[in-house]
């Protein structure tokens, strides 16, 4: 199969192991496209994102990106998020572990798609990159969507009062979803209690909980 | 007739007026302003003590009954006929200087009269009786009948005769106040009210020859004159002396029962976090001393706790002297305007409570910037007293921090002599046994053995417990560790490639593929799910959501486990067979306990079914439901429970599995009881292995 992404030829690979960055780039290499990796460490990630933009048409990149010292200066949530937002299209292959999930809802809104390895392939690797050049284009499918809706606190975790539960009812009334004060304007910290009510866009189109993304948030 | 004589109308001729009181204004102030009888007999030895007197005597007869009568008589300065004229007679005057010291250098209490109205009312008749330190050679008396004001309209149309007389021979200085015809009886818990009210009127907490001492005659008030003599302060284990000066700037100590400084504190210190602070009011000294009344310290004390309890049930609290006398109604039984029991309640480590411990503020007002209410239930609550309250709490709050870094220090101690200290313990008691008779000794000797034994017991099997909790949590952090690692890296490098290579040789092969790579790469699939379920399986069970008390779908948690162990259990050639009774049950607890036990007994099944030579593994989960309660049944076709006592398989540490921990039933069986339940084995089961029941409590079914 070829890309029918006829503005994407080049993309570049990041993952912090030779073998990790190597087993991305083959099915890069499946989809035709020519593949470069990053294999020396980046310093400063602005100056980085300026050449990306200039040099390649894509990213892949692995989420773990700091076991290897000073390979990269953030994990491929926040990276990924970076190349959205500059206008790279980008697509993100990670586990996706529960532990990570608040991790990864702070950027979500600019990561349209993440992968797990074992879905990871030339089909979903185009379908990715089309679903990123298409946000930019001001085509979000409908699990992308943001709606101004209301948000129900429901618990404040008492081991740690940085995460708490919330309740989306337009998306789901019964499914509490792990959310981290780190998403809201600070000066709402103090507010989120048990049954307190906000409203912020989000993105109820979604099936999947751990999908879900958070911003504009109201009073 | 001469003009002057004729009515003319000028600006001289004015008719003059007074406001005059109704008789029925003394009877309404009288009820309302006697809080009670303490309160209202307190203020007329506040008079004796504006009089500079040094001894207050009360006396109370046939009190108890209707028509008793109340007598105080003090030794101060005494009124002539002008004192009682414009002095004692006037309400509502403050005559007090507070800027004059008395002749005894007292800062006067500064009763207007009311309090006095209110206590001379107690009766139908008043008299007082004085003579006066300036003329002691005269005697000046009065009486009240309140009867005669009751029956006249206004207040000015009663005349009080004052007469004036020469003392008797045995009397001397100082004036006497009679109330007789007592409108209400005094009951014996009042009597010990104001006992304890004169009692602690001047601080008896200081050992001020000068000091003014009240006293009652009445049994009540000897026995606690006596309790109140016996100054407990020695044993207090923490003595704190906070003060702040005339700049508003505070200090604070701390000293042991020795009177050593443990701790000091300056300023910033004691306000904490708001440096540019300083306390708006006068210059406040806070004593507390608290105790800890325990046997351990009380040990080795010449004092019991007992003792030093009853004091300070007595008089404990913190008690407010303004200018040296008391005042209503902090530190009474029942106030506790530092919020000393608040305070504990919210951090109970190291925090005194009003039962445990005594405390004066004294404050020097020489202004008169606090000012008390007129009905005597304390003080306006103003900026001045404010300011007060928050030194007194801020000293409250360093002493607690101080308090709990020593604690922190003595807990580590105690850890290491927690061992030494039993076996001194031990000791006592086997001596103790020893003193005992011989007939006695025998069986006692018998009985602390079994018990020794029993005990050791225990220890050792908590000792194994805490070890192997130790080992598995360590186990279980390195798990998590590498899981985290493989499988986001080499799984996922496998799972890619597998991806890839099966897209390379596709395109090589064409159709020849399936018949020749097809089934390999999906053995290779196969197999990198079930190791990657290693780490995720990890990894979930560490997921900190689990831990979170919650509405729990107790059949959801189940599935879900079974869908994680699939992958093991076809590996494994088991057959899990799910027998879920209809509808949802749930309950309020953690995934993790409902998660801990499910897990391990599927592991405990699994590990014997490795050991048992059959051909289709299988086990079983079954639940049933009634409405308040749910059976779990978890069976297999293994061996069942051999080698092993079948009460023993709780216990930490016993397995028949020579690589296993033997804690998986253990923490089966707590993580059961957290839930509320119960857990219970059969040897066999219908598939011929072992079952384990666990009964636990719902809320309902979904």
């Amino acid at each position: 199969m070829t890309s029918n992404l006829t503005q994407i030829s080049k993309i570049r690979v990041i993952d912090d192991t030779d073998s990790g960055r190597d087993a991305l780039g083959l099915v890069v290499e499946d989809a035709n496209f020519t593949l470069e990796e990053q294999s020396s460490s980046i310093y400063n990630l602005d100056l980085y994102l300026q050449e990306c933009k200039e040099n390649v048409d894509a990213i892949v990149s692995d989420h773990h990106l700091r076991r290897q010292s000073n390979y990269f200066p953030v994990d491929g949530a926040e990276f990924v998020s970076r190349c959205y937002q500059t206008r790279i299209p980008s697509l993100l292959v990670t586990k996706f572990e529960s532990v990570e999930v608040a991790e990864f809802r702070r950027y979500r809104k600019y990561i349209p798609v993440i992968l797990k390895p074992a879905e990871y392939n030339e089909d979903t690797l185009i379908a990715a990159l089309e679903k990123s050049i298409n946000e930019f284009k001001g085509n979000f499918e409908s699990d992308r969507k943001s709606w101004r809706t209301l948000i129900r606190i429901e618990d404040v975790d008492p081991n740690n009062p940085q995460n708490f539960y919330a309740i989306v009812p337009a998306w789901n009334s019964r499914e509490a979803i792990a959310l981290n004060l780190e998403l809201l304007p600070p000066e709402f910290s103090n507010l989120v209690k048990p049954e307190a009510r906000f409203y912020a866009q989000v993105n109820i189109g979604t099936e999947k909980g751990n999908e879900l993304f958070f911003s504009n948030w109201e009073l | 007739m001469s003009s002057e004589s004729k009515p003319v109308r000028s600006e001289e001729d004015v008719q003059f007026a007074h406001i005059k009181f109704s008789t029925q204004i003394i009877k309404r102030l009288g009820e309302e302003l006697n809080p009670s009888f303490d309160q209202s007999i307190l203020e007329l030895v506040k008079n004796s003590y504006d009089a500079d007197a040094l001894k207050c005597t009360v006396v109370l007869k046939n009190v108890t009954e209707l028509g008793g009568s109340i007598e105080v008589e003090d030794t101060g300065d005494g009124m002539d006929g002008n004192g009682i004229r414009n002095g004692w007679l006037v309400l509502g005057q403050s005559h007090k200087s507070l800027q004059k010291l008395s002749r005894l250098e007292r800062i006067s209490a500064g009763s207007k009269g009311l309090g006095r109205l209110a206590a001379l009312r107690m009766g139908n008749m008043a008299s007082v009786t004085s003579i006066p330190y300036i003329d002691p050679l005269s005697k000046y008396s009065l009486v009240i009948d309140w009867d005669v004001f009751d029956n006249a309209a206004l207040v000015e149309e009663v005349q009080l005769p004052i007469n004036h007389t020469s003392p008797e021979k045995n009397e001397k200085v100082g004036t006497k106040i009679v109330i007789s015809g007592l409108r209400q009886s005094i009951s014996e818990r009042d009597v010990k009210k104001i006992a304890r009210g004169l009692i602690l009127l001047s601080d008896p907490f200081d050992d001020d020859p000068k000091a003014f001492k009240p006293t009652l005659k009445a049994p009540e008030f000897k026995q606690l004159e006596v309790l109140v003599a016996k100054r407990y302060f020695d044993d207090a284990d923490y003595h704190l002396v906070a003060s702040i000066n005339n700049l508003g700037q505070a200090e604070a100590k701390i000293l042991d029962y020795r009177g050593e400084v443990l701790f000091s504190a300056d300023h910033v210190d004691i306000i904490g976090k708001d440096k540019a602070k300083i306390y708006h009011c006068p210059a406040t000294e806070f004593n507390l001393w608290a105790f800890l009344l325990n046997a351990t310290t009380f040990s080795t004390r010449s004092t019991t706790i007992g003792e030093v309890r009853e004091w300070l049930n007595e008089f404990g609290g913190v008690h407010l002297y303004e200018n040296g006398l008391r005042v209503n109604p902090y530190g009474n039984s029942g106030n506790d305007w530092l919020d000393l029991n608040l305070s504990r309640a919210r951090s109970p480590e190291e925090r005194p409570s009003t039962n445990t411990s005594i405390g004066k503020v004294t404050v020097k007002d020489s202004k008169g910037l606090l000012s008390q209410k007129t009905d005597r239930s304390g003080f306006i609550e103003n900026e001045v007293f404010h300011q007060i309250k928050l030194f007194c709490y801020d000293a409250l709050e360093w002493m607690a921090k101080k308090r709990i870094e020593q604690a922190e220090i003595r807990r580590q101690k105690e850890r290491v002599a927690s061992g030494t200290i039993s076996q001194v313990k031990k000791e006592d008691v086997k001596k103790l046994i020893s003193e005992l008779p011989v007939e006695t000794r025998v069986s006692f000797e018998k009985t602390f053995k079994a018990y020794e034994k029993s005990q050791e017991k225990v220890v050792k099997n908590l000792k194994s417990e805490v070890q192997l909790y130790r080992t598995l949590s360590t186990a279980g952090i390195t798990a998590a560790t590498f899981s985290h690692e493989s499988s986001g890296n080499p799984i996922k490098i496998i799972t890619i490639t597998i991806s890839s290579l099966e897209k390379r040789i596709k395109n090589k092969l064409g159709s020849d593929f399936d018949e020749v790579f097809a089934k390999p790469i999906s053995m290779i699939r196969n197999a990198i799910e079930s190791l990657a379920v290693l780490g995720t399986t990890t990894l979930k069970l560490l997921a900190h959501d689990k831990r979170r008390p919650v509405k729990l779908d107790v059949h959801k948690v189940i599935h879900d486990i079974v869908d994680t162990f699939d992958p093991f259990l076809k590996g494994r050639n088991i057959n899990l067979q799910l027998e879920l009774a209809d509808g949802n049950p749930f309950l309020r607890g953690t995934e993790a306990s409902v998660e801990s036990v499910i897990t391990n007994l599927l592991n405990n099944s699994i590990v014997a079914l490795e050991r048992s030579p059959v051909g289709q593994r299988i086990i079983k989960i079954r639940t049933t439901v009634s409405a308040t309660s749910m059976e779990i049944l978890v069976s297999d076709n293994g061996p069942g429970i051999k080698d092993i006592n079948i009460r023993d398989i709780w216990l930490p540490g016993q397995s028949t599995n020579p690589n296993g921990t033997g804690l998986g039933l253990t923490i089966v069986r707590d993580a059961v009881i957290d839930l509320g339940g119960e857990s219970s084995a059969q040897v066999t089961s219908e598939l011929g292995g072992a079952e384990i029941s666990i009964k636990l409590p719902i809320l309902g079914i979904a």
